[in-house]
């Protein structure tokens, strides 16, 4: 294993699902995952593109201008980019392979891609999609949709909530199912960490439909 | 009676306030769809959110961020609408009733500005009914197609009412 700096492994053992002590540490040690994690956080693989920004007079872009010898009307920051698409890849292997802390990680960050409650989306959050992850929004539907079907069945967290609010909803042309998606949130609520926000919202969310 | 000598001796009054509200709806539609676009702004956060160590909020937030910076836009684009219409209603109802129907040109432009003002009141509503994103989504095609539709009989207008004060001098 690769040297792990110490907020990584915060991370690993924050988003740990409460109940899955026993495969907990095997999913925390897959290599997968790790590698998966690694690339999401930038702690691997990432790449620094130099930006520049005219019209920016302020303190701050001088403080933050990394050449020196450019005109003033010009600032050059640098960004660090991590590299998407191989954490998508280790994290998708991860999860196919039943860890549900990685089928977590891998939907937690494609909920944040695109607006996937939307039925249609704007244009250029689609060209953002494509650039930084290489999916289309159909690929993004696919991969999201099979990833959070894996966390539920490995008793994940955020994944089991996230395919309840699909099959609820019928977000991203998936055909409702309201008794499987109340199995999804109840999976969430009993597998969720006690201060997770998706343990009180799965919990809502099954007094609602029970209301129907 | 003061009101009435008023809007004798003025007659295009109506048309020039209805002008007021046509330049507040083409501003703020210009800044809405592309000085200040969703688009734009959250483009914007590539820079700022890099400068203040913010590179980890997601597109989903940013582009909810933009779209509250935005809101403001859209109502001051609906109050300019309103204004707009209503006033132009009044001016061609005071030009005189058998005009709306023997003139085509006029017929047209009040078509259309019916449907734009419609359409966008229907957008705009959205905040206090709800209208299915299906819905949601034509109305805005329809609204923005009005609009250009409409766009053109302004130039042809302006175009005509110059040349008719070229002829008169």
């Amino acid at each position: 294993m690769k040297k792990i700096t110490l907020n990584i492994v915060a991370i690993l053992l924050v988003v740990t699902t409460y109940a899955n002590a026993d495969n907990r540490d095997s999913w925390l040690n897959d290599k997968n995952y790790i590698q998966g994690v690694l690339y999401l956080k930038g702690e691997k693989g990432a790449s620094f593109i130099k930006r520049q920004i005219t019209n920016c007079p302020y303190d701050r872009c001088r403080r933050a201008n990394t050449d020196a010898n450019n005109n003033l009307a010009t600032s050059t920051f640098i960004v660090k980019k991590p590299d998407y698409k191989k954490a998508i890849k280790f994290l998708y292997l991860s999860s196919q392979n039943g860890n549900a802390l990685a089928s977590d990680q891998l939907v937690t960050f494609l909920k944040g891609r695109l607006p996937y409650k939307m039925k249609h989306q704007p244009k250029f959050v689609l060209n953002i999609l494509k650039k930084d992850t290489g999916l289309t929004y159909p690929q993004y539907g696919k991969l999201i949709i099979s990833t959070a079907v894996k966390g539920f069945y490995a008793n994940g967290c955020s994944s089991s909530y996230f395919y309840g609010e699909v099959l609820e909803h019928g977000y991203l042309n998936t055909d409702k199912n309201i008794s499987l998606a109340n199995k999804a949130y109840s999976t969430a609520y009993k597998f969720c960490p006690k201060n997770s926000i998706y343990k009180m919202l799965s919990s809502q969310k099954i007094k609602n439909n029970k209301r129907r | 009676m003061f009101l009435r000598k008023f809007f004798k001796e003025n007659p295009y009054f109506f048309h020039w306030i209805g002008l007021i509200g046509l330049f507040g709806s083409i501003t703020t539609a210009l800044a809405a769809n592309y000085f200040f676009s969703k688009e734009a702004i959250v483009n914007s956060f590539t820079y700022s959110f890099s400068v203040i160590g913010l590179d980890s909020v997601n597109i989903t937030d940013r582009l909810f961020i933009a779209r509250i910076a935005r809101r403001v836009t859209w109502d001051w684009h609906f109050y300019s609408g309103l204004l707009f219409f209503f006033s132009f209603v009044i001016f061609y109802i005071q030009e005189g009733k058998n005009r709306l129907f023997s003139d085509i040109l006029v017929g047209v432009k009040l078509l259309l500005l019916f449907v734009i003002f419609i359409s966008g009141a229907i957008l705009y509503a959205r905040l206090y009914i709800k209208i299915s994103p299906d819905i949601f989504y034509y109305l805005k095609i329809f609204h923005h197609d009005s609009v250009y539709i409409f766009s053109t009989i302004i130039v042809f207008h302006l175009i005509s009412k110059i040349q008719n004060r070229k002829v008169k001098n």
